[in-house]
């Protein structure tokens, strides 16, 4: 199975925050993981992923102090998910469509992900928008 | 007016904190730069000719068809899958598991082979999986009673009834158009680049535009099954006001919130082009004979826009009694649309926009190169060096407008945004009836900028942001929109998106009418049904019929 790397991206940002990862951290190592991603060789989605919740919150610390001394690369993003790919163990490759991610990597990926969803009930169902509508008009 | 300048310093824009509330989002009207007008400008200039290159139906107009174009160079195909439906299933939901029929735009013209893999996913829509090569994919029911009545009336003969026509406005509604990589579909940026897709929403508009194409062809196919020699095709001004309708609920609304780049570029562009025509010192007598044109139109699109929601309904009498009362604009006055703008702020908040929109419509040369500036492909920044001593000073420039809302009350935060397991649809919660608030979506911006001042209270003004963040990494999310805001006075919502009073549907309507929609038809606070790419060229008249189809009103056709 190949993947888009926007639907890796989202989905392990899922997946993280599934795990309890803050949003706006998540937000960075799903971009990571899916530029780890692209391509035929690596698997980005287990990188990050054996990586836990603190040990990627201190990565991205220790990053961004770094490039923060250098004052041309400090306020792109380009630069530290760049470096953040590397610390990581891996090298991204321009955007391609990712051909590497393991089923298992996958597969952890969406079980973390439904960890973020609010399971069904009858009254959100009725709450949810169209509900009790004649869509036959 | 506020201090906002455009890049132009000249030019003085309205202030966000106009432009950005709520109210005044879900009143929004389709302009010149609304994303279906540029995609249809872009094919004009490209002379575009779309071929049908495929047609296997059956009487029933079920079976396979393509369509095929080259746009910018590139060339593009529309599949479509007509399927027979049992009515129990036909639901603008989300959560439905069968349509009428599916579409996907593809990357070039498809083989066979594409189409017998296509034909085993795309009806099965989030279910299915896909390739690279398709760039958008949608659904779409028909509507029925609309569907039913033309194919019988084109049977007989006879031309349909122009009113139904007016009063549905589409054959069929799209439940849902999604792009950008979903379900395995291409990355925007595999096309982000290629001349007339660039735009935001371009493949899409262009995916939609072509659904309604088919649409039409359908409906012909079957009444000439029907009715054989006897059977007629519609005439194109009736055709042309056969617009494609789409459902559209809770899910389009955090886009909105999630893309705070992007919507600053929309809404930079049309407040930009409002400001450039407020400037325009004095108009030509062709000016002013289109505008006269356009207003007159206006009113009787106003007049003919008729819903059973009872709020939009009080809000069009409102407009259209406020319409019948004006006064004939002083167009010979020395900036004649500053003054036709700064009347209509005595007006409601409907017709300000609708004013607005018209001002824009005559002045394509002067403003169209703004839609250039509405996608977001900069590189994106975030200074983690910044101190907290500067993160302080953006909130207090930024973000006044979240001071006013007392978070303390119960009903501030009444509500809270989730993701439902079930097909993955996006509702709103009520937090202190219902379970899941711990899994809220990050819409609470308000909230969210309060929470970081409460933090920020325990560090020094020199402290860097990225050790704040180290020790507090759940405000990054905040910390990377208000410095993106910060460069960008259009990129918040500037309301409390979890209060109880809060009303999705506006959230909806703004983004609906950038994509061009129009004849908001709300069902609740939550959805609304609308018409896109009503009154707009059909494939065979690009050249000839042209740009000028904002706000179109009923056909006027001869009877026999």
């Amino acid at each position: 199975m190949n993947f888009s790397l926007n639907e890796v991206h989202m989905t392990l940002r899922k997946a993280l925050c599934g795990r309890g990862l803050a949003f706006g951290v998540a937000d960075d190592f799903g971009a990571v993981g899916a530029r780890l991603s692209s391509g035929q060789a690596n698997d980005g989605v287990g990188t990050v992923l054996r990586h836990d919740n603190d040990a990627l919150i201190a990565l991205l610390h220790r990053v961004e102090t770094a490039l923060s001394l250098n004052p041309t690369s400090a306020s792109f993003v380009e630069p530290l998910e760049q470096t953040l790919a590397e610390h990581l163990g891996g090298t991204p490759f321009p955007r391609e469509r990712a051909c590497a991610i393991s089923e298992q990597s996958w597969h952890q990926a969406l079980e973390l992900s439904q960890l973020t969803y609010v399971p069904e009930t009858e009254a959100s169902r009725l709450g949810g928008a169209g509900a009790g509508t004649n869509d036959n008009d | 007016m506020s201090a906002i300048t455009s890049s132009d310093s000249r030019l003085e824009l309205r202030s966000p904190d106009t432009v950005m509330r709520l109210e005044r989002l879900g009143s929004a009207f389709p302009t010149r730069l609304s994303f279906g007008r540029s995609m249809i400008r872009h094919l004009i200039a490209d002379n575009v000719e779309v071929r049908r290159t495929r047609w296997t139906m059956d009487a029933n107009g079920f079976g396979r068809a393509t369509y095929t174009l080259e746009l910018g160079g590139f060339t593009y195909s529309l599949i479509a899958f007509s399927n027979a439906l049992d009515e129990a299933n036909r639901s603008d939901r989300v959560i439905a598991e069968a349509w009428d029929a599916s579409f996907a735009l593809f990357d070039g013209v498809p083989e066979e082979a594409d189409l017998d893999r296509l034909e085993a996913n795309l009806p099965r829509q989030e279910a299915g999986r896909y390739s690279e090569k398709e760039l958008v994919i949608s659904r779409s029911n028909k509507s029925v009673r609309l569907f039913k009545h033309v194919a019988h009336a084109l049977a007989e003969g006879q031309q349909p009834d122009v009113d139904m026509v007016d009063s549905i406005g589409y054959l069929m509604r799209t439940t849902a158009v999604y792009g950008n990589g979903k379900f395995g579909i291409a990355d925007r940026f595999v096309f982000s680049d290629r001349p007339g897709l660039s735009g935001p929403f371009a493949a899409e508009m262009l995916t939609v535009w072509l659904i309604r194409n088919f649409t039409h062809d359908l409906v012909e196919h079957v009444a000439a099954a029907l009715g054989g020699d006897k059977a007629v095709r519609l005439d194109p001004a009736i055709k042309r006001h056969m617009g494609i309708g789409n459902s559209t609920g809770l899910g389009m609304a955090p886009f909105l919130i999630y893309h705070p780049e992007l919507i600053h570029n929309w809404l930079n562009a049309r407040e930009t082009a409002i400001a450039q025509v407020r400037s325009i010192p004095s108009l030509t007598s062709a000016q002013i004979a289109r505008l006269q044109t356009l207003l007159e139109r206006a009113k009787t699109h106003v007049s003919q826009w008729h819903v059973p929601d009872a709020i939009q309904t009080e809000r069009l009498d409102v407009l259209r009694a406020e319409l019948a009362a004006m006064d004939e604009p002083d167009w010979h006055a020395d900036y004649p649309l500053q003054r036709l703008i700064d009347w209509s702020l005595s007006q409601s908040v409907e017709c300000q926009e609708l004013v607005a929109a018209l001002c824009l419509e005559p002045f394509g040369s002067l403003l169209d190169s703004l839609t250039d500036t509405m996608a977001f492909n900069a590189p994106k920044t975030f200074d983690a060096a910044q101190t907290v001593a500067q993160i302080r000073a953006q909130v207090a420039a930024h973000y006044r407008w979240c001071e006013g809302f007392d978070l303390g009350k119960q009903e501030s935060q009444q509500r809270f945004w989730y993701v439902s397991e079930a097909k993955l649809e996006p509702r709103l919660g009520d937090r202190y009836e219902e379970d899941g608030a711990d899994k809220e979506q990050p819409l609470d911006i308000a909230r969210q900028v309060q929470a970081l001042m409460g933090s920020l209270q325990g560090f020094d003004d020199a402290t860097k942001l990225t050790d704040v963040l180290a020790r507090h990494p759940e405000h990054r999310n905040i910390a990377k929109r208000i410095q993106a805001a910060a460069q960008r006075p259009f990129a918040e919502v500037r309301d409390n998106l979890i209060d109880q009073s809060m009303r999705p549907i506006d959230l909806l309507r703004c983004k609906l009418a950038f994509f061009g929609a129009v004849k908001f038809d709300p069902k609740s606070d939550l959805w609304t049904r609308i018409t896109l790419f009503q009154g707009a060229p059909l494939v065979s008249e690009l050249q000839t019929f042209g740009d000028d189809w904002w706000l179109a009103t009923k056909p006027v056709v001869a009877t026999a």
